[in-house]
């Protein structure tokens, strides 16, 4: 259903009301779990019967290798840094989501221009600039924009990766402390995504609540834009997971982690 | 794009067809500035280490669509401007390039991107003090470049357009429209034109004459090495 782009379109691509699939957006910062929602959702879809494709920032065939490897260096300045991420978004636009959209998947995105606006207008280059370059994205039918306040988001990255050097924005701040520049960088993205929430129709969900609560207000925005593509008798709330076939247990996020599986199983022993 | 006169120092830059003899004036050019005691520094198109790899990979496996590939160059544009263009022209020093924006929006343009979006992504570029433009017929510059029937590559002959699929006929077809890009591009930018059909000394004369007027306190190379004892010898 996401027919238009936000500015000059794709070139060589024209949109004649053929994109039968839907392209939901999973947005908001750094730790405040949205792979774990990711992995919900696509496990819920799918038990629905629905076929899902998930992609997220740097995993693109052209570029997101290289991408994550100039990171390693520590040597990219901020406009190239972002026109990389720019040409890994593009390259998985062309060729994998609108493909996809097309024939009539469900595509979920772990970030989309948001965040690399955010990433890069904290890195001080200019919004009007940016949404200009970035202007080709297809306006997506759904975006969740998880919002958690810093306080809440601390301890969540503390006790999973601990805190990293580019999500503490500490190759542009001048902070001794990876804490103190952690918390600068933090807020300053927050506020970004704030600025965006009328702009681009953010549905905000508040994420500081539990994982499950968090995921039923996912379901809810959900249904409301895959109307007639779910089945009548789909249920909102956590789906057991799906079998992994054998052979399928190898290929990195085609199938439910086993990371998901455990924690699901905590989950349902809850309500049981 | 963003002025230059804030800085104390200089951008040369050359645009043109393949075969229109740019990078031979350029390097000319280069050799002169420094056997003159500037501070010069070369940038070339696509150069940049950190996105090679990624755009040779594009090349080789063809994964690049007009938009990928207006991108990807862009961010090569991007690297070396944060790292290799824009410091030397706030130390003072002459930067020559071979090629610049002026080439994206002349080959993403006539592969199909919309001419003000490839303006607007480069608009964080430094205005070169002088882009010259060596203008050249097109018979003339196709006859320079396939008079050996060399092996053209398939993005250069523009073979992703599907113009045609005789990779020289495609080169020619390609090169037609990017022509016709820069024409439009040399009005609208003020880009001096050097007529490239003269014979080399004599447009070398010209783009001499141009740049000199510009040197005047332009950092100088630091004495020192080979270079000052054969000029001490020559006292």
């Amino acid at each position: 259903m996401a027919q238009r782009f936000y500015g000059v379109p794709v070139p060589d691509v024209t949109l004649n009301g053929d994109l039968p699939g839907r392209l939901v957006v999973l947005e908001g910062t750094d730790g405040v779990g949205r792979s774990t929602q990711m992995q919900l959702l696509r496990n819920w879809l799918e038990s629905s019967g629905v076929a899902v494709f998930d992609t997220g920032l740097s995993r693109g065939n052209l570029a997101g290798r290289h991408v994550q490897q100039a990171k390693e260096g520590h040597t990219m300045g901020p406009r190239t840094q972002c026109l990389f991420y720019c040409t890994d978004f593009a390259d998985r636009l062309v060729n994998q989501i609108i493909p996809l959209l097309r024939a009539g998947y469900i595509v979920l995105t772990d970030r989309y221009i948001y965040s690399l606006m955010a990433r890069a207008a904290v890195r001080g280059l200019e919004r009007s600039w940016l949404k200009q370059v970035y202007g080709f994205a297809l306006q997506p039918d759904l975006v969740l924009y998880l919002r958690v306040s810093l306080r809440n988001l601390i301890p969540r990255v503390l006790t999973s990766t601990g805190f990293d050097y580019w999500e503490s924005g500490m190759d542009y701040l001048c902070e001794p402390s990876m804490y103190d520049a952690f918390v600068r960088h933090q807020t300053a993205l927050l506020a970004e995504f704030e600025r965006m929430v009328d702009e681009y129709d953010f549905k905000v969900v508040n994420a500081d609540r539990s994982v499950r609560q968090t995921f039923e207000s996912i379901q809810e925005h959900v249904c409301a834009v895959t109307e007639g593509m779910l089945p009548q008798s789909t249920r909102l709330g956590l789906t057991p997971p799906l079998p992994v076939p054998q052979e399928k247990r190898n290929e990195e996020r085609a199938v439910p982690s086993d990371r998901l599986r455990e924690m699901l199983a905590v989950l349902l022993e809850d309500v049981e | 794009m963003q002025a230059i006169d804030q800085h104390r120092g200089r951008l040369f830059a050359v645009e043109g067809l393949d075969g229109s003899g740019k990078s031979t004036q350029i390097d000319l050019l280069h050799k002169w500035l420094l056997a003159r005691g500037y501070s010069a520094f070369f940038s070339e198109w696509n150069s940049s280490p950190l996105v090679k790899r990624t755009t040779r990979r594009g090349k080789t496996r063809r994964l690049l669509s007009p938009l990928t590939f207006s991108l990807i160059h862009a961010t090569d544009f991007a690297d070396r401007t944060e790292r290799s263009i824009l410091p030397p022209v706030k130390a003072g020093a002459a930067v020559l390039a071979d090629r610049y924006a002026f080439t994206a929006f002349a080959r993403d343009v006539a592969r199909g991107c919309d001419p003000d979006w490839v303006r607007e992504l480069y608009s964080f570029a430094l205005r070169p003090t002088v882009a010259f433009y060596f203008r050249v017929p097109l018979e003339v510059a196709l006859d320079r470049i396939l008079g050996g029937r060399p092996e053209i590559k398939w993005y250069e002959a523009g073979m992703d357009l599907g113009l045609s699929d005789d990779v020289y006929e495609s080169f020619r077809l390609f090169q037609a429209r990017i022509l016709e890009q820069y024409e439009q591009i040399a009005e609208e930018s003020g880009l001096t034109v050097i007529d490239g059909t003269l014979p080399i000394a004599a447009q070398q004369r010209r783009v001499r004459e141009i740049v000199e007027p510009y040197l005047e306190g332009l950092l100088r190379r630091p004495q020192g090495g080979w270079t000052s004892v054969l000029a001490e010898e020559g006292d």
